[in-house]
């Protein structure tokens, strides 16, 4: 009797009335999280790991994951070839003062980037936030049309409209922009203003200033769902004291979702820095971007190498410091997810893209 | 009169507050998307060239369709490259990142921290950052072509055998894809109906029986969600092979004419919205469908039980009824008892 009892006991614990409720399904479940795991970050341990191995490790059959010795040889090639940090710190020890100078001139690639990307970012959620307060807190004409208009320029593809928008841009060129060139020519003015508009963030900030950024229609849905959960008693009260609607949005929508803007910034930031395609097409070969840069890599490497494409540069470049390149490329990004990666979480849960 | 004045001012305030909101917006879609779209269809029926005067336009008909299909030899195997790519990564993302929300979603410890570890692609994932890491071989950790069974299918059929080994031999970036997807499964998860297992549960379903009925229909709209997105993203994404001829034939496109271009990404968007329009059609949302049905079932059951109930009633008063009867005859019988007797007397 009791023997017959124990043994009901130890099945009910090792397999459990639900399926992942005994140890045994616990045991499962945990060995395949971690499985999949390992997975997902090898990639990342094996990019990192790489990045410190030199030459001879690469080599060498006995050296896998860890280096010999520890040192940054490769982040030095992969900051030259990217041009990350101001290139005028490169000669500091000769002349400590031009230097200095020098980073205000050419801020490198990285600050150009972050820089660029931080400006897009910026307008993006500013009218992702204006766009997702009109479809949340108002009855309107077209209404329904309009939010299916939303969610249709999410999925037709991007180059499907990309040729007419980069004639646009080059009838605004010749027909607006060089004559204002020519107009201003002389003046101060001239120095500030490029004669292009390819070339510059111009194609991309203006794209973004009418809300079609990169995933614009998933930031405004964001901006929407939040919206929509604040009582609107709230916004009642404060116009039957006599606010206007742009008071109203400005003191307490905005000021109630400061932490959804956060996210909303984080979110248009980590896609416009990779938004490669954008910047292939509007903003061609000189873009600072590093994640453009990065897509160049090899050919630069070699033409810095000094030697003919194919022979002696090329064969000089090793995984190691393409690792290291890519690994520079994607730590900025790296650093934000791990300081606020809740944020970008609950990003994705405030979509309400289930359910609807 | 008055009142209805008021309301319809009151309305047309709304609407100009609306649209001045919406302002940026609107003439951003209209500039930069919807006239783009329709301008696109027109381009492909042209040879369009930039020169120093500007643009000029050449009506060519279908010959640009001609040349992307007919004339040029490397477009039609990247089709096909294309839809074999979205054919096998769209039911593997959607299976994986299934499998890992439900798996994240039991009782467990440190699900915020394989949260975690599981989204982070998202944030790093673009193009030259993945053809880095797969030009270093850093993404491959799974060789299946040394598997038996591997090399029974290939045996069997190599175009099965080619489309299987390009899910394991892109394993990761597949699994890199299903950042997004596992949060909107385990919010779709959560939002379920928890009174739907217990009733389950009470009946004697088991886990399996509870996943197969239950859980998966109910994650159907979810489910198209991530379809689509993944349709989508995947279609923009460097590593698919159509990508790269894309965008150079947008690039470089004074050679051969913006109008050859605009056929090329013509027919790679007619394919992509083909694909969305596929996952619409299969994981469309007919729950509302089967709950009206139900409803109207459970409606006639109701109807058919108050027929009944009012049968029962009926039968109620019939014997109250005979009851009556039988009381009122024997009274009579009494009475004409009693007359009989006074009679008799």
């Amino acid at each position: 009797m009791t023997s017959k009892l124990n043994i009901e006991k130890i099945k009910k614990i090792v397999v459990g009335h639900k399926a992942t409720s005994g140890v045994l399904g616990k045991i499962v479940v945990y060995a395949l999280l971690i499985g999949v795991s390992y997975i997902f970050l090898y990639p990342l341990i094996r990019m990192i790991s790489m990045s410190f191995l030199t030459q001879s490790d690469l080599i060498n059959p006995e050296v896998d994951w860890i280096p010999t010795k520890l040192s940054f040889a490769n982040y030095a090639v992969a900051n030259r070839v990217l041009q990350l940090l101001p290139p005028s710190l490169a000669n500091f020890s000769e002349n400590a003062f031009t230097a200095i100078l020098g980073i205000f001139k050419d801020g490198g690639n990285m600050w150009k980037s972050i820089k660029n990307t931080a400006i897009l970012a910026i307008i993006q959620t500013a009218i992702a936030a204006l766009t997702g307060f009109a479809f949340a807190r108002y009855e309107f004409k077209f209404k329904k049309f309009w939010f299916a208009m939303v969610l249709l320029s999410f999925v037709i593809p991007l180059p499907m409209v990309t040729i007419p928008r980069v004639m646009m841009f080059f009838d605004l060129q010749d027909s607006v922009w060089l004559p204002f060139i020519e107009l201003i020519q002389g003046t101060f003015l001239e120095s500030i203003f490029k004669p292009r508009l390819f070339n510059t963030l111009f194609p991309q900030a203006t794209l973004t200033l009418f809300g079609q950024g990169i995933n614009g229609a998933i930031l405004v849905l964001i901006f929407f769902n939040f919206f929509k959960m604040i009582p609107i008693s709230l916004d009642e009260a404060a116009r039957i004291d006599g606010a206007t609607s742009t008071q109203v949005f400005w003191h307490i929508y905005v000021k109630l979702v400061i932490p959804i803007i956060i996210t909303v910034f984080l979110f248009s930031f980590v896609w416009n820095w990779n938004d490669v395609y954008s910047s292939r097409i509007y903003f061609w070969d000189k873009n600072p971007l590093i994640t453009m840069r990065l897509g160049a890599f090899d050919s630069q490497f070699s033409d810095m190498a000094g030697t003919i494409p194919g022979t002696g540069g090329e064969a000089r470049l090793n995984e190691a410091y393409r690792m290291a390149a890519t690994f520079l490329s994607i730590l900025p990004l790296l650093i934000m997810y791990v300081l606020a990666q809740r944020k970008f979480i609950e990003g994705i849960e405030r979509t309400g893209m289930t359910g609807e | 009169m008055k009142k209805k004045k008021k309301a319809s001012k009151l309305t047309r305030s709304s609407n100009k507050a609306a649209y001045m909101f919406l302002l940026p917006w609107l003439i951003g879609f209209i500039l930069f998307v919807a006239y783009p779209f329709f301008y696109t269809i027109y381009l492909s029926l042209f040879y369009v060239v930039r020169d120093v005067t500007g643009w000029t336009y050449e009506w060519i008909g279908l010959g640009n369709y001609e040349m992307a299909f007919f004339r040029n030899t490397t477009f039609n195997p990247l089709i096909l490259d294309f839809v074999i790519v979205e054919l096998t990564y769209v039911p593997a993302i959607l299976v994986l990142s299934l499998i890992l929300s439900l798996l994240l979603n039991t009782n467990i410890k440190f699900r915020a921290g394989f949260r975690m570890i599981y989204f982070f692609p998202v944030v790093v994932l673009s193009g030259p950052v993945m053809t880095q890491l797969i030009n270093s071989d850093s993404t491959t950790n799974i060789d299946v072509t040394e598997i038996i069974v591997f090399r029974m299918i290939e045996n069997f059929s190599p175009f099965l055998a080619d489309m299987i080994g390009g899910i394991f031999n892109n394993f990761t970036l597949i699994l890199w894809f299903t950042g997004i997807p596992i949060i909107l499964f385990m919010n779709g998860l959560q939002k379920m109906n928890s009174q739907l297992y217990e009733a389950a549960q009470i009946d004697g379903a088991n886990s399996w029986q509870i996943l197969w009925k239950i859980t998966l229909p109910n994650l159907k709209s979810t489910a198209l969600v991530v379809a689509i997105f993944s349709v989508v993203q995947i279609a923009i994404f460097q590593v698919n092979p159509i990508y790269t001829f894309v965008v150079d034939t947008i690039t470089s496109n004074y050679v051969k004419g913006l109008g050859f271009a605009g056929a090329i990404v013509l027919i790679y968007s007619v394919i992509v919205l083909i694909f969305v329009g596929i996952v619409f059609i299969l994981l469309r949302d007919r729950d509302k469908v089967i709950y009206e049905e139900s409803l109207r079932e459970r409606k006639e059951r109701m109807r058919l039980k108050m027929i009944k109930l009012q049968q029962q009633r009926n039968q109620k008063s019939l014997s109250e009824q005979v009851k009556d009867f039988f009381k009122k005859t024997i009274d009579k019988l009494k009475k004409k008892e009693v007359s009989q007797d006074d009679q008799q007397a």
